[in-house]
C-alpha cells in the first residue's frame, strides 16, 4: 500500500464530502466519500493498514465537524473514529468471501460498512448526549439520515469501482496485499 | 513495536474521549487539532465549491423562496398595501360626509336629497360676467338651470346658469357675476385646524352671526358684514374668528339648500363703527374642484314640487 496516494484520496474524499455534501443533498440525507474510500482501502490492503486507515480517516471527519453543546461549539473525537475502524474491520473480515470483481459486492460492502459505522456513531453520539444534556440529539431521527446516506454510500462506491482500475494501482493496492495480510488479525 | 496494541489504546483513548462530557475539557486539547485540520482541508473545499457551483444550480436551503416567488410575494404585498391605504382613505372620507351630511340635516330637516353622481368638471369657461364651470352632464341627465353644484356633498360650488344636451355651466360663489350671499356663523363649528374640510362641532355655545356676503376682487374670497338679526342685544352678538364655518342661510337660495357650506373665515377686519368684516375663503377652491353633485328639484309629476329623493345620473348609488 502507497501510504502517501491513500493519504492524498482521503484528503480529497474528505474535501469533497463537506463540498458537495451540501448540493446533492436531499432532505438532510446526503453521500459519503470518505466511507467508500475506506472500505476500498480495507478491500485490499493489508489489515493493520486498513484499521489505521479506517480510524484516522475517521478521526479527521470528527476534527472537521462542530456541535453545539450548551451552545458552545464543541469538536467531539471519537465516533467516527471508531465507526470507521469498525467498518474497516467488518470489510477486512469478509473480504475473503468477496467477488472482488463485481460492483454489486462493491456496494454491499459499502452499504454494510456503512450502516455499521453510522450505528457505531449513533451509539456513542446517544450516551455522549446522556452525559451531556446539552446537546441536542435525537437517535431515530439520526439513525434514519445515517442510514439513508450510507445508502447513498453505496452509490458512490460505485463510483470508486467504475475507476479502480486507476486508482488501486496508484495505491498500491492489489490482490496480493488481501492474501499476505489475511489471517494476521486471527493470530 | 506493537502497533496492534497502539491502535487498541488509541482506540480506547477516543472512545473515553467520544463520550467524556465537555465540563473535562477534552475539546480545549482537540482545539488545535480542529484548527490544523479545517486549515489544511478548506483550500481544496473551496475549490470543489467553486467547481460544483457552476456545474450544479445553486441549492436554496429549505424552507426559503425562490428569487421569482419571493419577487412576486413583494409585489403582492405592495400592491395590497396600497389597496388598503386607498381604501382607507376612501372610508375615512366617506365617514367625513356622513358625519357632515348629518349635520346639515340637523340645522335644515327639508334638506332633501335630489342629486346627481358625482360629475367631472371639464374646465373653467369666461363669459360676459365672469367665469363658470364646465360640467359633465347637463338635459341629457335632467340638469336644469338653477341647480345647484356641490363638493363633497355639503360645499357649495355654485349654481347652474346654463345646461345643453352634455353639459352644464355652473357660476362659482367666488365669481364676480354670482351675487349676494347671507351667510351664517356657529359659534360652535370650527374647521379642523389641519387644513381639511372636516368641520368640528362643539357642545355648549350655539350663538351664531348673520353676514352678507359678496365676491369679493380676484375671484379667490367672499367678504362681507356681520349684520345684528332683530331683537338680538347687539352686545351679546357672537364674534367672528378665524377658522369658524359659514353656512348659506339665502332666501334666494332653494329651501333644501339651506346650511350648505360656503367656506371658512380666513380673516376679521374691525371696521370703525364696530362692525366686524369677515373675509371668507371656501373650504374647496371652486376653480380647481375635480367633481361636483348637481342637486335639484325633481319638478316631474313622480317626484313632486317639493322635490322628490334619490340620486339621478349616471349610477345610482
Amino acid at each position: 500500500m502507497n501510504p502517501l496516494a491513500v493519504t492524498l484520496m482521503m484528503y480529497l474524499c474528505l474535501a469533497l464530502e463537506s463540498a458537495v455534501r451540501t448540493a446533492v443533498a436531499g432532505g438532510g440525507v446526503s453521500p459519503y466519500f470518505v466511507l467508500p474510500a475506506v472500505v476500498m482501502v480495507a478491500m485490499f490492503a493489508p489489515v493493520q493498514s486498513a484499521l489505521w486507515t479506517g480510524l484516522l480517516a475517521g478521526l479527521a471527519t470528527d476534527l472537521l465537524g462542530v456541535r453545539m453543546i450548551d451552545q458552545v461549539p464543541t469538536v467531539v473525537v471519537g465516533p467516527h473514529a471508531l465507526g470507521y475502524l469498525a467498518a474497516a474491520y467488518f470489510t477486512t473480515t469478509i473480504r475473503g468471501m468477496m467477488m472482488k470483481r463485481s460492483i454489486f459486492a462493491w456496494v454491499f460492502v459499502a452499504i454494510c460498512a456503512g450502516g455499521l459505522a453510522q450505528c457505531t456513531v449513533v451509539v456513542l453520539m446517544t450516551v455522549r448526549s446522556w452525559v451531556d444534556g446539552g446537546m441536542a440529539w435525537t437517535v431515530w431521527g439520526e439513525l434514519g439520515t445515517r442510514l439513508f446516506s450510507a445508502l447513498y454510500g453505496g452509490a458512490v462506491m460505485a463510483g470508486f469501482w467504475l475507476c479502480s482500475r486507476v486508482m488501486l494501482p496508484i495505491m498500491g493496492l492489489n490482490e496480493q496485499a488481501t492474501s499476505r495480510g489475511y489471517g494476521r488479525m486471527m493470530r | 513495536m506493537n502497533w496492534n496494541r497502539v491502535l487498541l489504546l488509541v482506540s480506547v483513548g477516543l472512545g473515553f474521549a467520544a463520550i467524556a462530557p465537555a465540563r473535562l475539557g477534552v475539546g480545549s486539547v482537540i482545539r488545535p487539532l480542529h484548527l490544523a485540520t479545517v486549515f489544511a482541508v478548506q483550500p481544496s473545499e473551496t475549490a470543489m465549491n467553486w467547481g460544483f457551483r457552476a456545474v450544479l444550480p445553486a441549492q436554496r436551503p429549505k424552507g426559503t423562496l425562490s428569487e421569482e416567488a419571493a419577487e412576486m410575494l413583494k409585489q403582492q404585498l405592495e400592491e395590497a398595501r396600497r389597496e388598503k391605504l386607498a381604501m382607507a382613505a376612501r372610508v375615512e372620507s366617506l365617514q367625513t360626509q356622513i358625519e357632515q351630511l348629518t349635520r346639515v340635516l340637523q340645522l335644515n330637516p327639508g334638506f332633501a336629497v335630489r342629486e346627481t353622481t358625482p360629475l367631472p368638471v371639464d374646465g373653467i369657461q369666461s363669459d360676459a360676467s365672469g367665469t363658470l364651470l364646465k360640467v359633465r352632464g347637463g338635459s341629457n341627465i335632467s340638469i336644469p338651470v338653477g341647480a345647484i353644484a356641490v363638493a363633497e356633498r355639503v360645499h357649495l360650488i355654485g349654481k347652474v346658469v346654463s345646461t345643453d344636451a352634455l353639459n352644464s355651466r355652473v357660476r362659482p360663489i367666488v365669481d364676480g357675476g354670482a351675487g349676494e350671499l347671507t351667510g351664517v356663523i356657529f359659534a360652535n363649528e370650527r374647521f379642523q385646524s389641519d387644513g381639511t374640510t372636516k368641520v368640528l362641532q362643539t357642545v355648549g355655545d350655539q350663538s351664531r352671526l348673520i353676514v352678507k356676503l359678496k365676491p369679493a376682487e380676484g375671484g379667490l374670497t367672499l367678504n362681507g358684514i356681520s349684520s345684528i338679526e332683530r331683537g338680538v342685544d347687539p352686545s351679546t352678538v357672537l364674534a367672528p374668528e378665524e377658522g369658524m364655518v359659514v353656512r348659506l342661510m339665502s332666501d334666494d337660495w332653494p329651501r333644501s339648500e339651506q346650511m350648505l357650506i360656503i367656506g371658512r373665515v380666513s380673516r376679521v377686519i374691525d371696521t370703525p363703527n364696530g362692525r366686524k368684516v369677515v373675509v371668507v375663503t371656501p373650504a374647496i377652491d371652486p376653480r380647481r374642484v375635480s367633481e361636483v353633485t348637481v342637486r335639484f328639484v325633481d319638478s316631474s309629476p313622480a317626484g313632486g314640487a317639493s322635490g322628490g329623493n334619490g340620486p339621478v345620473g349616471r349610477v345610482a348609488p
